[in-house]
């Protein structure tokens, strides 16, 4: 692993936490050159970067990201933000093959919620905030296809939309594999979509669909 | 060159008849036989020639007395009888005309060099005109001493007086062709000189300078063809052609010169069209201008008008514009009741004529006054409409700074706390108390900083010590918070409008700020006083100096106290420290 972040308190916060987590953590850097740089030394599984670093302290860390995506595909890059934003979050998404997402910085303080994300990011998984997905499936349409779906199919749709697998839902929803599969499939069928090929492939087209 | 009397006028006119006369007279009885056939047309020509020049030249003299054209004129007309004294078949009378023989070239060479002033302006005029002269009197003396004079005085005269003497075997000496080199060479230049002045000239100066110069180039181009042709060893004969057509165009020339010269005077009747045109139709900005372009004949004529609150000249969208006489243009200011009220920004050849502009001037005298009174309301609105566009772009800059502020000042830190509480929370199983504890503090302290820079960053955005207390606690408060020490004299304690107290407050305010950031001041002195019904305010610093009153900051909070009718002033000469003096007016 390595950590990303201009803030110094906050990245040893990070570190110690992914240290107790069992992680092993290579660097922590303050800016997102050094992170290139220390990647290139040493590739890690993953990296947990802050969106917004020295010098211009806007979207460093998402154009990190996607010099990461470039030159080394197989590291996973979780980005850590303030921002609610949809647009950074498919940006990111969009830009990575695989192993990316978009987590809110506050999530540090729940138990799980930060490892489990690193984790999904270094095997190659796509992470979005529920946070963000909120935003999105919770936001008011004027003609809503959401209203077709039932609360269950909602909650199915928007743990696609963050990035989780069929297993994982099922894991999260106390469901067997063939329900959620039922599941998925009325999502689809009701909202018009087509079935994406891989988990990863689907949060694209869910939160396209979302954005919408 | 002085005025001329009408009695003056009267003689020279009865010299100058007489003199047409005697030559006439020379050249029929002189003494030499003249073939019959050339006779006639020869001295209608020749005569005609004289008079014109005499006539016209006292009617330039007198109607342009600033010019020395009518003058020179009048002198060519008397030279170009003098030749015919040579006509005379006397030894005296032989020697006078050859040496006055060509002083006409010389005088018309220093008209066209000088035209319209008739005053030497430059070295190469200068040098045209003086070896102009040198060429005709003086040489002849020198030829006429060596007795190498051409012809040597057997039959009749080589000085061109009657054209066909020139046919007949003549073959010209190595001197001959020197001096005639010398006057082509002199001819060229005169052209050049002229077609310099004529291509450098503006559209209203070349209107009188192109009838003048265009017949003084045909003048001049066929003497030099005449010239070239003896030079060359054409035959005498073709010359002769080029002579008699010089001499056409050498009767009408003083008109086309006189016309120049009085061009602009017939162009007053324009004046009487220009008062209808400016009657007719809705001023719009470009229409006066336009119409004053096409009176004066000077498309590059431009308009500028005077503010006098701004101090500064404005063109008709309100626009300052920089007047200066510069880069040759000429100036006319207008004025009012003492007062400048525009300025006429046009062509250096309408300064001669101050009459024709001040009477276009005076003729569209109401419609400038409307024009400078439509451009001081545009210049308003567009300053209104600059500062208008800052309060935005300021207002918008703000809310950017509250958003970096919280987002890496609170923000960040909350985040930390939560970290810091959460790994507190992991560990409280296998970790010492101490590390604990450690956690903890450092969850406390980045909360107290969370809690600080929320606190400082309310207080930026609205001082609520200001509306509850008066300007003085504010002041004060803010003086206390000041990084570079700070006194604030006695506030009046009475309240003021909000708006009133709000602006003074944020006037000390970013002074305070650019004296910590940018002036390395050593104190700063605030002082506030009751200004009439208004407040002025007045923060001093000893720092640098050197600051702009353009800067964004300071710009913002002239735009602030404008907005309340106010002014701000900043006084800041480099070393010298800044002063910025904010009167704000109350209701």
């Amino acid at each position: 692993m390595i950590v990303a972040d201009d803030a110094a308190l906050f990245r040893a916060g990070i570190g110690r936490l992914l240290a107790d987590a069992g992680f092993d953590v290579t660097a922590e850097v303050g800016d997102a050159a050094a992170l290139l740089d220390a990647v290139e030394r040493d590739p890690p599984d993953a990296v947990v970067v802050d969106i917004r670093m020295p010098p211009t302290r806007t979207t460093e860390g998402l154009d990190a990201a996607r010099s990461l995506a470039e030159r080394h595909p197989d590291v996973g890059v979780l980005v850590l933000s303030a921002y609610v934003e949809p647009h950074y979050a498919m940006q990111l998404v969009e830009s990575g093959t695989s192993g990316t997402g978009y987590l809110l910085k506050e999530r540090v303080a729940d138990p799980g919620e930060l490892t489990d994300a690193v984790r999904r990011v270094a095997a190659g998984g796509v992470v979005i905030d529920p946070g963000v997905v909120a935003r999105l499936v919770g936001r008011a349409r004027a003609r809503n296809p959401l209203d077709a779906l039932s609360e269950r199919e909602r909650e199915v749709l928007a743990m696609m939309a963050e990035g989780r697998s069929n297993q994982a839902i099922c894991e999260r929803l106390f469901l067997s594999p063939k329900t959620v599969e039922a599941y998925v499939h009325n999502v689809f069928t009701k909202l018009d979509l087509h079935q994406a090929a891989d988990t990863n492939r689907r949060v694209l087209a869910v939160l396209a669909y979302l954005r919408a | 060159m002085q005025r001329l009397s009408p009695q003056g006028r009267k003689v020279i006119g009865a010299a100058g008849l007489l003199a047409g006369v005697g030559a006439g007279c020379a050249l029929v009885w002189g003494g030499y036989e003249v073939p019959a056939d050339l006779l006639a047309p020869t001295l209608v020509l020749e005569v005609a020639v004289g008079w014109s020049f005499v006539t016209v030249g006292l009617v330039a003299w007198t109607r342009r007395p600033d010019s020395r054209t009518g003058a020179l004129m009048v002198v060519l007309g008397f030279a170009w009888f003098a030749r015919f004294a040579v006509a005379v078949a006397v030894r005296p009378a032989f020697v006078i005309g050859v040496l006055l023989s060509s002083v006409y070239l010389s005088v018309l060479v220093h008209l066209l060099a000088t035209f319209p002033g008739g005053r030497v302006q430059n070295r190469a005029e200068r040098v045209v005109v003086t070896v102009g002269y040198l060429l005709s009197a003086p040489l002849d003396a020198v030829f006429l001493l060596l007795g190498a004079q051409r012809g040597l005085g057997e039959g009749p005269p080589p000085g061109g007086l009657v054209i066909a003497a020139r046919s007949g075997a003549f073959t010209p000496s190595g001197v001959d062709l020197a001096v005639q080199a010398v006057v082509v060479a002199l001819f060229l230049s005169l052209l050049a000189i002229v077609f310099t002045r004529w291509r450098t000239a503006g559209p209203a100066q070349r209107r009188s300078l192109t009838p003048g110069v265009l017949g003084g180039a045909v003048i001049v181009g066929t003497i030099l063809v005449e010239r070239t042709a003896i030079l060359l060893l054409i035959p005498p004969s073709v010359g002769v052609v080029f002579a008699w057509s010089a001499q056409v165009v050498l009767v009408v020339w003083p008109v086309a010169l006189l016309l120049g010269l009085l061009r602009s005077q017939l162009d007053r009747s324009a004046v009487g069209r220009l008062i209808v045109e400016l009657g007719a139709g809705l001023p719009v900005p470009e229409r006066l201008r336009s119409v004053l372009a096409r009176t004066l004949h000077d498309p590059t004529l431009e308009l500028a008008y005077w503010l006098p609150e701004r101090r500064a000249f404005v063109d008709a969208s309100g626009v300052p514009v920089a007047v200066e006489a510069n880069g040759g243009r000429g100036l006319t200011r207008l004025e009012r009741d003492g007062e400048p009220i525009a300025v006429l920004v046009h062509d250096p050849v309408l300064s001669a004529e101050p009459e024709l502009v001040a009477a276009v001037a005076a003729g569209a005298g109401m419609a400038v006054q409307n024009e400078r009174l439509h451009a001081e309301v545009r210049s308003q609105l567009r300053e209104v409409r600059a500062s208008r566009a800052r309060i935005v772009e300021a207002a918008d800059g703000a809310r950017r700074r509250v958003e970096r502020d919280l987002h890496d000042g609170a923000q960040q830190r909350l985040v930390t706390v939560a970290l810091a509480l959460r790994l507190a929370r992991t560990q409280l199983g296998s970790a010492s108390r101490a590390e604990i504890g450690a956690l903890l503090d450092e969850a406390g302290a980045e909360l107290a900083g969370a809690l600080e820079e929320l606190r400082e960053l309310a207080r930026g955005i609205y001082p609520v010590l200001l509306t509850d207390a008066g300007l003085g606690p504010a002041l004060t408060s803010l003086a206390e918070r000041s990084p570079v020490p700070a006194v604030v004299g006695d506030v009046p304690a009475r309240r003021w409008p909000d708006a009133v107290e709000r602006t003074c407050y944020f006037v000390v305010s970013e002074a305070l700020a650019n004296a910590a950031k940018h002036a390395g001041a050593g104190q700063v002195v605030i002082d506030v006083r009751a200004d009439g019904g208004g407040l002025c305010v007045q923060v001093a610093d000893d720092g640098r100096g050197g600051a702009e009153a353009a800067g964004s900051g300071l710009r913002g909070l002239a735009d602030r106290v404008a907005a309340l009718g106010g002014e701000l002033s900043v006084h800041s000469p480099r070393g010298g420290g800044t002063r910025v003096i904010a009167t704000v007016p109350c209701g």
